[in-house]
């Protein structure tokens, strides 16, 4: 396999714009590690650049490779398109969730049985995610939400807000 | 290694020169006092906290508090209430900093024996 285009330049060498791309990544997860003292929250950006990085190589390969090579690399860039897509949802999601009093019921894991108590929710859905939040929704019902992203958090409407049994 | 720098530094030293300029700017803005804000939640905190967090921050009694320790005692607080939320609804207040670490640290030495005026 070549990885050399016509231009002599390698499919490796990433344009001024794919490393300005990369470079935002990058600072993002800086900054989430240093706000929350954290390497754990630079994860999601470094992830987010890797993929960012991988798909501008993969979609240089379909332009300089043939037959089965460029197939490989329209797999990956698919791949990546997907992730990158997946990741703007979610996204979209934390925004839309942001102090929207309307939050979608469908969006939810359902309701709260009566009398979950707040160490029920710890011990249980929400084990090993955080933080854990509450807001109150237009109709006077609690969302509570334990995660900060929605594909790794669970969300329960409640009636009440789940104050018993907090430490 | 040295096959790759060429590679490392057309390709990767833009984006670490912006990640380096984003932490040295962070750093500068992180060391600064805490807002007055800021010192007001911490004053809610204590009052809402573990004995072990009034005493991490009784620790700290008549220091200025950086951005820094800000962010770490709220993720003591965090951690250690299992608030369902940083009070954030604390009004700012209308003073300045140097008068809400004051009254911050009133409050710590009312709550604390060593500081409780006779």
């Amino acid at each position: 396999m070549s990885f050399t285009n016509e231009n002599g330049s390698g499919i490796w060498e990433l344009s001024l714009s794919q490393r300005v791309v990369l470079g935002i990544c990058l600072s993002l997860a800086v900054s989430a590690a240093i706000m929350s003292q954290s390497i754990d929250s630079a994860w999601p950006w470094l992830a987010l650049g890797a993929t960012w990085m991988t798909a501008a190589v993969a979609a240089r390969g379909i332009y300089t490779q043939r037959g089965a090579n460029r197939r490989l690399f329209g797999g990956i860039l698919a791949t990546c398109a997907i992730v990158l897509l997946a990741s703007l949802l979610i996204l979209a999601e934390r925004v839309y969730y942001t102090g929207n009093m309307h939050y979608a019921r469908w969006l939810t894991n359902g309701e709260l049985a009566a009398g979950t108590t707040w160490q029920d929710l710890m011990a249980g859905p929400c084990k090993g995610r955080s933080p854990l939040e509450v807001n109150e929704q237009a109709d006077g019902q609690f969302l509570i939400r334990c995660g900060l992203l929605w594909s790794n958090s669970k969300l329960f409407l409640s009636t009440t807000f789940p104050e018993e049994g907090r430490k | 290694m040295s096959k790759y720098l060429p590679w490392i530094k057309r390709n990767l030293g833009l984006p670490l020169l912006m990640a380096s300029i984003t932490a040295i700017t962070l750093g500068i803005y992180q060391a600064r006092e805490a807002t007055a804000t800021q010192y007001a939640v911490l004053e809610q905190m204590y009052l809402d906290g573990t004995p072990e967090f009034r005493a991490a921050l009784a620790e700290l009694v008549d220091e200025p508090l950086s951005r820094w320790t800000y962010f770490g005692l709220s993720r003591a607080y965090w951690e250690e209430t299992r608030a369902l939320a940083l009070p954030h609804d604390v009004p700012a207040p209308e003073i300045d900093s140097a008068t809400a670490r004051r009254a911050l640290w009133d409050t710590v030495r009312q709550r604390t024996s060593r500081g409780r005026v006779p």
